[in-house]
Parts: C-alpha cells; sequence; structure tokens
C-alpha cells in the first residue's frame, strides 16, 4: 500500500466500533471534556494566529478595519528592510551561542547534582531559583549587576586590572550581555529537567560498564549523554525555540534595542512595527509570519536529525 | 375591569416617567484616559472638582492606561473595537492613524478661543487642543557651570571643560553635556531648529535634513560626542556625571531634587543658540471621540475649554510642572505667582515663545522612531561619519514621504 493508498480514508472499512452506541457516547463525553480548552485555545491562540497571515495582507486602519488590501507588501518591505536583517542576525547569533552554551552548562551543572554532594538539595533549589523568579525583576538585578560605574560585574573585573565595561551602553558588549543573562537564567532548568532524565537512567548499564572497566568520563559520554538524548532533544527545540523570541531581557536592560540597535531582536522589531513609532500592524503581523516560519524550520531540520540521534532505549 | 386597566395604564405611565426622571438625572460621565503619573493624579482630581461644581451631573473619571505606548495601543485598540472612552490625550504624530475617530473640536471654540490657544501648540483646524506642554530647557549643574552658556561656542567650551578625570585614573569622572540619542532624538531637533533648519520642508513634500543647516547642525552635534555621556538611561539617574544637558521643562522637580540628593544646585536656563533661539515643544493634546452619546460629548467638551481657561491652564501647569497652553494662561496670577517663586520657570516661558513643534506629517512617528533616532545614535556613539548616517538617514526620510 503506497502513501496515497493509506490516505484514502474513504476506501477503507468502517471499524467495528463506530457500530457500538457506547463508542460514540464515550467519544461525546471526551469532546465536552475538551470543550473548555479547545475553546480557550480556539479565542486565544488559533485564532489570533489566522488573524495575523489575513492582518499580514493589509495596509491596516484603526477607523475602517482591517484597511486596504495590499497583497504581499509588507513581506516584499521587510525583506528590504536594513533592520530586519540586523535583527534577524542578532536572533541567529544569540540562538547560535546561548542555546548551546546553557545545554552544555547545564549537562554540567546535571551531572554534578546528581552526585552525592553535601547540600544538593539545597544546590538544586538554587540553580531553579534563577528559572522561578519573576523574569523583569531578574533583569533589573543584573542592570545594576552590569552598570558601568558601581556594578558588580565591573567591580570584580576591577580586580584584575579591567577597566570599567559599558556592557550596557556599548555596542561591542549588548548582545554579550544578553547571551550571559540568557545562558544563567535558564541554565538551572534545563539541568532540573537533565538531572530528572539521569535518575530515570537504568543502573544495569553503569553496572555492566563498571564490570566493562569504564572510566568515569566513559560512562557519562557513552551511557549517560546518549540515554538523554530525549531530555536534550527537548531543551534543544525549547531552549531554542524561546531564544527566538527574546524580547524582554533587551526591553528592560536597554530602555530600548540598544546602543546602535545592537541588540535588537526579531520579536524587538516586531513589537517596534507594530507598536512603537507609527503603528504597522501588518507589518507586524507579516513580520510575525516570517519569524514563524523560520521557527517552524528550525524545528523540521531538529525533528529530522532527532530520528538519527535520540535514543529512547 | 375598565378599572383594572386604568389603574394598570396609570402605575404604568408613572414607572415610565419615574425612569425617565431618574435617566434624566443619571450624572453624565466622561471617561478621560491618560498615562500620568502618581504624583500628578491629585491636581487631575481637583480640576475634576472643580468642574463638577460647576456643572452638577456629570462626573470626570480619569483613567491611568500605563505607559504612553500602552495608552497608544489602547487608544488604537478601542477605536478598532468601537469601545472609546470619551476623550483622551496623545500625541500628535499618533493622531493621523484615528482622525476620522476625532470630533473635530474647531466650531466648539470662539474665533477669539482658538487665537488665544499659544499658536506653535495648535493642532490644524484645531481637531484637538494641547493640555499638557512643555519645552526643551537646559539644565546646568551651577556647582561646575557657574554661568550657563549662551551659544553654541560657549556651550562647546564648557563641555570640553567639564569633561575631566578627576582622580587620573584614565576613566572620566564627569562629562559636560549628557545625550540620549536613542530616547531623546528632540535634543538634537532643538539644535537643528535653532541653526534655521528642519527635517521637512514646510508642506511637508521634501526631505531638508540634508542641506547646509541640517549638515552644520550634525556636525555639531557629533563634535559634543567626546565630551558628553551618551545613554539610555534617565540623565538626571545619574546626577552630578554630567554638567549640562537639554532636557524637558516637565523635567524639572526630578532634576532639582537629584541635585539636592546629592548636594548639587542644579538650575535651568535657555538653549544655547546658534542663528536663532529654538527649542523643541514637548507633550501631549486632548481629543474627544465622535463615536459617543452626546451628552457625553457635550460635557467632554465643556470639561475641554475649562481646561483652557486661563486660571485652569496655569493651575495644572504650576503644579505639574508642564506650561500653559493659552496666551491668558501665561498671563494668569496663578502662573504669574509660580513664576515668581520658581527660577527654573523663567527658562521655560523664554523657550516656550520660540518652541517649534514636532511635524505633523502622518509618518512622523516612523521618522522620529526608526530613523532620526539611529542617525543621532549612530553619530553620537560615532559608528558612522556624519556624511555617511545622514544620507542613509535622508533615503529613508524620502522612502517615508508619502503614505
Amino acid at each position: 500500500m503506497n502513501r496515497l493508498e493509506k490516505l484514502a480514508f474513504w476506501k477503507r472499512p468502517i471499524p467495528d466500533e463506530w457500530r457500538s452506541r457506547t463508542f460514540w457516547k464515550d467519544t461525546a463525553w471526551a469532546y465536552i471534556y475538551l470543550a473548555p480548552a479547545l475553546i480557550i485555545l480556539a479565542i486565544f491562540t488559533f485564532y489570533p494566529f489566522f488573524s495575523a497571515f489575513r492582518l499580514s495582507l493589509y495596509k491596516v486602519s484603526f477607523t475602517n478595519f482591517p484597511g486596504t488590501y495590499i497583497g504581499f507588501d509588507h513581506f516584499r518591505y521587510i525583506f528590504h528592510d536594513r533592520y530586519f536583517w540586523n535583527a534577524l542576525w542578532h536572533t541567529l547569533y544569540i540562538v547560535g551561542i546561548s542555546v548551546p552554551v546553557t545545554l552544555f552548562l547545564a549537562l554540567l551543572v546535571a551531572s554534578l547534582l546528581n552526585k552525592s554532594l553535601r547540600f544538593r538539595t539545597f544546590a538544586r533549589t538554587s540553580f531553579f531559583l534563577s528559572y522561578i523568579t519573576p523574569m523583569v525583576a531578574v533583569i533589573m538585578v543584573w542592570r545594576l549587576m552590569y552598570n558601568e560605574s558601581y556594578g558588580l560585574l565591573n567591580y570584580f573585573l576591577s580586580f584584575f586590572g579591567v577597566k570599567p565595561i559599558a556592557w550596557l551602553n556599548d555596542a561591542r558588549y549588548a548582545l554579550p550581555a544578553v547571551i550571559v543573562l540568557n545562558v544563567w537564567r535558564y541554565v538551572g532548568y534545563q539541568a532540573i529537567i537533565l538531572l530528572a532524565g539521569m535518575q530515570g537512567i537504568d543502573q544495569m548499564y553503569y553496572e555492566a560498564a563498571r564490570i566493562d572497566g569504564a572510566s568515569g568520563f566513559q560512562v557519562w559520554k557513552k551511557i549517560t549523554v546518549p540515554l538523554l538524548t530525549p531530555q536534550i532533544f527537548f531543551l534543544l527545540i525549547i531552549s531554542m525555540i524561546g531564544s527566538f523570541k527574546i524580547f524582554t531581557e533587551v526591553f528592560v536592560l536597554f530602555n530600548g534595542p540598544g546602543p546602535v540597535r545592537s541588540a535588537e531582536t526579531l520579536v524587538f522589531y516586531i513589537m517596534r512595527q507594530g507598536f512603537f513609532g507609527t503603528p504597522h500592524y501588518g507589518r507586524a503581523a507579516a513580520a510575525s509570519i516570517i519569524l514563524f516560519a523560520i521557527i517552524f524550520l528550525v524545528t523540521l531540520i531538529q525533528m529530522q536529525v532527532a530520528k538519527r540521534r535520540v535514543h529512547y532505549q | 375591569m375598565l378599572r383594572k386597566v386604568i389603574l394598570v395604564g396609570l402605575v404604568s405611565t408613572l414607572m415610565l416617567l419615574t425612569g425617565l426622571v431618574a435617566m434624566a438625572q443619571e450624572p453624565v460621565t466622561v471617561e478621560f484616559w491618560h498615562r500620568f503619573s502618581e504624583s500628578r493624579v491629585p491636581y487631575l482630581e481637583q480640576l475634576a472638582a472643580w468642574f463638577e461644581a460647576e456643572n452638577p451631573g456629570i462626573d470626570i473619571e480619569w483613567i491611568y492606561q500605563g505607559s504612553y505606548s500602552a495608552l497608544q495601543q489602547k487608544i488604537n485598540g478601542a477605536v478598532v473595537a468601537g469601545e472609546v472612552p470619551t476623550m483622551t490625550i496623545f500625541y500628535e504624530n499618533w493622531i493621523p492613524a484615528i482622525e476620522d475617530a476625532l470630533l473635530p473640536l474647531a466650531p466648539y471654540f470662539s474665533a477669539e478661543e482658538i487665537a488665544d490657544i499659544n499658536p506653535a501648540l495648535l493642532y490644524p483646524d484645531a481637531l484637538t487642543v494641547p493640555f499638557n506642554k512643555s519645552i526643551m530647557v537646559l539644565y546646568y549643574i551651577e556647582d561646575y557651570v557657574p554661568e550657563p552658556p549662551t551659544t553654541w561656542e560657549e556651550f562647546y567650551d564648557l563641555c570640553v571643560a567639564n569633561t575631566v578625570d578627576e582622580d587620573g585614573d584614565g576613566v572620566i569622572d564627569r562629562y559636560g553635556a549628557g545625550f540620549r540619542p536613542y530616547a531623546n532624538p528632540e535634543q538634537f531637533l532643538c539644535l537643528l531648529a535653532q541653526n534655521n533648519g528642519s527635517i521637512l520642508n514646510d508642506d511637508m513634500t521634501e526631505v531638508t535634513l540634508g542641506n547646509e543647516a541640517g549638515v552644520e547642525a550634525l556636525e555639531f552635534y557629533a563634535s559634543l560626542a567626546p565630551y558628553s555621556w551618551v545613554t539610555s538611561e534617565y540623565l538626571n539617574n545619574n546626577i552630578g556625571y554630567v554638567a549640562m544637558a537639554i532636557d524637558t521643562s516637565a523635567g524639572a522637580p526630578y532634576w532639582i531634587s537629584a541635585a539636592e540628593g546629592a548636594g548639587l544646585t542644579c538650575k535651568t536656563a535657555p538653549l544655547p543658540a546658534k542663528e536663532t533661539a529654538a527649542s523643541m515643544i514637548q507633550g501631549t493634546n486632548i481629543g474627544v471621540f465622535r463615536d459617543n452619546p452626546q451628552a457625553e460629548i457635550d460635557a467632554a467638551v465643556a470639561f475641554t475649554k475649562f481646561l483652557l481657561r486661563p486660571e485652569m491652564t496655569g493651575y495644572w501647569a504650576a503644579v505639574s510642572g508642564y506650561m500653559p497652553v493659552t496666551l491668558s494662561g501665561l498671563d494668569s496670577a496663578v502662573w504669574k505667582y509660580k513664576e515668581s517663586t520658581d527660577d527654573t520657570v523663567a527658562a521655560s516661558t523664554t523657550m516656550m515663545a520660540v518652541g517649534v513643534a514636532q511635524s505633523l506629517h502622518p509618518n512622523y512617528g516612523d521618522m522620529r522612531d526608526n530613523v532620526l533616532t539611529t542617525l543621532c545614535d549612530e553619530i553620537m556613539r560615532g559608528s558612522k561619519t556624519v556624511a555617511d548616517a545622514l544620507a542613509v538617514a535622508v533615503a529613508e526620510l524620502e522612502a517615508l514621504l508619502d503614505y
């Protein structure tokens, strides 16, 4: 049976359970239970999602909504806008560095937390704190730490003879400042997920390795990491999507897109089109769709890779 | 039977009349959206209380809507949803997007009343009227700058003299001036206006920023960069780190109290002049939405006119840090008293007389927030030369001329 034949549901025989009244009754109840969640999803997720597609084709007028149909003009504008390409580059830069670095550090932290350390519970809680603290509060604290004149970071660097660095006021340091904050915030969360994965690995693999004389690093490399690939894959997708959508960190750290727009990300660009200056809702919607397409594409690639690399047993 | 019918009829009529009387007596509520800080709300409440005492049956409800950006989003959303407030404040460059939803106010004002509004603040055809307006003035720390500069040359010299590394560690401890090029391109626009320059020509069909006056203003602006602290932070939050700054007069209370807290004396002065004295006007207007019951519209218009009375605009300006928006307001007793007791006010009054309003081009929001902010940021941070940054900016402004 080829793929097309598999899809031709009308040619398939009617399943036996369809003839049962109980089946239809159970199905109806299932939908009734699901209805509240589906209604909320439909109103707050699906409708805005499809509305964005529609709006992206209009020059939006507030007094005559949705305005004038202009086809793909917004997309053409965006692809010719230097700020869009800057924002895309900044976003890719953040994703490219922040995602692997966070994951690597989380793996190290999780491996340490998996050992029989003293104060292990305290250490686990401490690492998770950065994730559960409200983001704006965290960023405000980092703003103080990054302060050129009285920040903690420059204070420590001064012990090594480093002159004060304008972390938030110098285009060269703007993106690194965002990345450091982002890594710090998510290492704890990712470490806890990986730790849970580590504790689910069957001890028999470790025992077998020990009998075979494997060293600690070999066990970690050949057993722990491969058997953690489902969690690593999950974190990779989640953190990649999160990093593509980075906005609050930039907005709160810099009160804007950073010096000379050096930290403007794609979501900041979208916000700027829609809500700062002259509001261009259609253009913002078009930029959102482009961001969606990028994330969708990267996720698809990751899933293809995962088919070969993720080991569940 | 007839008795019963008559009785039911009488009771129904009575109930109907009672209902109508109750409706007639129901106060008209005017929803007024704003974004004033908590410290200014008592003064708004006071204005409303005076108006309500004069106009029984009208209730002014001030509704805080968050930041200016949040206010703009909510106004636009309200217009789309058809659920507009009675009136609101907004920046002039927000108006083109919602113009059709606004009630033109001109028919409600006499020619004398229109003539009394400061001409620099008057929106075309009085579609909206000014409310909270301020002007850019020079703040200077008297401990570092005993006499404020009056010309560009003096300003430059003082910037150079006040950029100092006091402890000799190779790090500048104080800058001559402070600039916020991304957040406040109006600092540059003041220089542009002082040099008789402009962004667009009078009929807004041509970009004039790249002409001789514009280039000269940008070059002067760039020459200040080595002697300026360039930042996105509020300058008064780092008092003492800069000796002078061009900033809005509405910020005077913050500057003065920050300086006092640091044991310094901050004063205001008119901006240094070049070809002419000029400064940029800041602040918002009042508009009334037409899609409201007539009673609400009438009440909103009455309240708008009330706010423009000399003693009211004078009071609001005196307590809030803004400026009176009418000529008679500038002569009001309350404003005169303010002038005699607050020496930061004289500079504002002087500058308001030569105030320049922001461009009313429908795309000015983009011109300011996308092009001018980037131009100023690139020049002050030295990431581009004046010529390179200006060439790109002019091209981008030209692309925004059509709307």
